[in-house]
């Protein structure tokens, strides 16, 4: 079963993935914020990321670049309200985003795919 | 290669860093390339043994000269070759030179920017340092630039290998130690490879190892003179034909390999991007090229394509100008189709298929000019993305029309 962390400041969100995620039979763990986002990453060793762009406290195309700089090739989705963001080159990093919405059909073809790219490199 | 044609001035032997620079007949200022290598390694990196090479694959003398005789502070090797024929060759002899020297790091810097700055040389050994196996560069460009590239090598090797490299062609790159060793150990090492096809070939085998890979992002444009015919062919013959040459010693690293990973982009900074400079392309001089090819290939096209992907040629050659749209699923299916064709056959049947793809491949480029014209440069970095999905999509095509073979 593939351990999926959400990384979002938004408490529904990290419900809606949460509930969803598992009943599509993956492990769903949560952050609240990027604080010690490396550590939890290490720790907890997930299959995928997702992350929210814009957090109060944090800027996810930063940890973005963090995250990549340690864990080369961790799948990490972007979760976004908009898509604004792709002006920003650090954004390339992600293996996929999707913009929010209740609809997670999008996020859950995007996970599939990030996990079969990064499972058919393991093989 | 020659061994006499060596000549380690300072008697290194042992260097922490080596930045390789290949030459030829004394085209670009490589006297203005050596300086700047040579400021940005005593800049950036004065508390490393470095050493600058320079792999001549000159017919004359004159490199030689112009390479030893530039002041540096920084020791230099000349590594000349006047019968190899081919800069891959050459560069390959300074690769080796990192097991001889024993050294940590591996930059190749091209000549032809005549913008190269110092920061360029540390952009590229930074993230080496911080463990990152294989750097490649990111310039800021325009999207008309390198269609080559935008349209044909970074979608294949993408599919293929499944690592978002936007820039396997080079011109610079930088590499640790791990890794060349391992790279100088696989059979890969062809005619198109020994030309101009290095740097796509040392991009293929970092994203096939699976090691640390980065882009240095290089907020600058990389200003080079566009290469025209016949120049150009030849350099179309050797990265395409390195691309499809891989394939087959690779087999067993790209048929596992579904959609695509993105990689670390390292020297973001705060400063300014500065603007790439406008491009003018010859739509029309596309187009003529791409009509041209059927009077000289429409038969040969038959036999390689499949039907309906040849119907669909047939359909592209009556549009007009101002309708004019190659779809990315033709394209996709064109290079799939070539590749399958390129395996196993004898040098003139290889050369005589990549001559056959170029005129499609100006097709191609011409719709992607048109489509993106009132576009920003984001806006067609996200054309690009779109069309290499499309590449990842239809791989199991690839695979299968492979496996016939």
């Amino acid at each position: 079963m593939a351990k999926i962390l959400v990384v979002d400041d938004e408490e529904h969100i990290r419900l809606l993935y949460s509930e969803e995620l598992s009943e599509e039979g993956y492990e769903v763990i949560t952050a609240d914020s990027g604080y010690k986002l490396l550590e939890k990453i290490e720790k907890e060793k997930p299959d995928l990321v997702i992350l929210d762009i814009k957090m109060v406290d944090y800027n996810g195309l930063d940890l973005l670049q963090d995250i990549r700089a340690k864990f080369f090739d961790l799948p990490v989705i972007l979760s976004t309200a908009y898509d604004t963001f792709k002006e920003d080159i650090k954004s390339i990093a992600a293996d996929y985003y999707v913009v929010k919405s209740f609809d997670l059909t999008e996020l859950k073809n995007k996970i599939a795919m990030a996990l079969e790219a990064k499972y058919s490199q393991e093989e | 290669m020659n061994a006499d044609a060596q000549i380690n001035v300072n008697g290194i032997d042992q260097a922490e860093i080596i930045v390789s620079i290949p030459s030829y007949d004394g085209r670009y200022d490589l006297a203005k390339t050596v300086s700047v290598v040579d400021r940005g390694l005593s800049e950036f990196f004065s508390s490393r043994n470095s050493v600058i090479v320079n792999c001549d694959y000159s017919t004359n003398g004159a490199t030689k000269d112009i390479f030893l005789g530039t002041e540096t502070r920084i020791p230099k090797i000349y590594i000349g070759s006047q019968d190899s024929g081919g800069k891959g060759l050459v560069l390959r002899a300074s690769l080796q030179k990192v097991i001889e020297l024993n050294t940590s790091m591996f930059v190749i810097v091209e000549p032809d920017a005549s913008n190269i700055q110092p920061s360029w040389i540390h952009k590229l050994l930074e993230p080496l340092e911080k463990n990152f196996q294989f750097v490649a560069p990111l310039y800021v460009h325009h999207k008309d630039e390198d269609l080559l590239n935008s349209m044909l090598i970074y979608p294949m090797t993408r599919s293929l290998y499944g690592w978002r490299i936007r820039k396997p062609v080079g011109g610079e790159l930088a590499l640790r130690r791990e890794l060349v060793e391992r790279m100088l150990e696989m059979d890969v090492w062809n005619q198109y490879v020994n030309s101009e096809g290095l740097a796509v070939c040392l991009s293929t085998l970092a994203m096939c190892f699976r090691q640390p890979m980065c882009q240095a992002f290089i907020n600058q444009p990389r200003k080079t003179i566009r290469k025209e015919e016949p120049e150009f062919f030849s350099y179309f013959n050797d990265v395409v034909g390195t691309v499809f040459s891989l394939m087959e010693p690779l087999e067993k690293y790209w048929k596992r390999v579904k959609w695509s990973r993105p990689t670390a982009i390292l020297g973001i900074g705060s400063e300014d991007a500065e603007p790439a400079e406008e491009i003018e392309t010859d739509l029309d001089g596309l187009h003529e090229r791409f009509l041209g090819g059927f009077r000289k290939y429409e038969e040969f096209w038959r036999e390689v394509v499949s039907q309906s992907t040849y119907n669909k040629v047939q359909e592209i050659r009556n549009l007009d100008m101002n309708h004019f749209s190659f779809p990315a699923q033709t394209w996709t299916t064109i290079l799939y189709d070539f590749a399958v064709a390129f395996r196993g056959k004898d040098d003139e049947y290889r050369e005589h298929l990549i001559e056959a793809l170029l005129p499609l491949f100006y097709g191609k480029a011409l719709s992607y000019v048109r489509k993106t014209e009132r576009m920003s440069v984001q806006q067609a970095e996200d054309a690009i993305e779109t069309e290499c999905v499309v590449f990842e999509e239809n791989k199991p095509y690839l695979i299968s029309r492979w496996e016939e073979n």
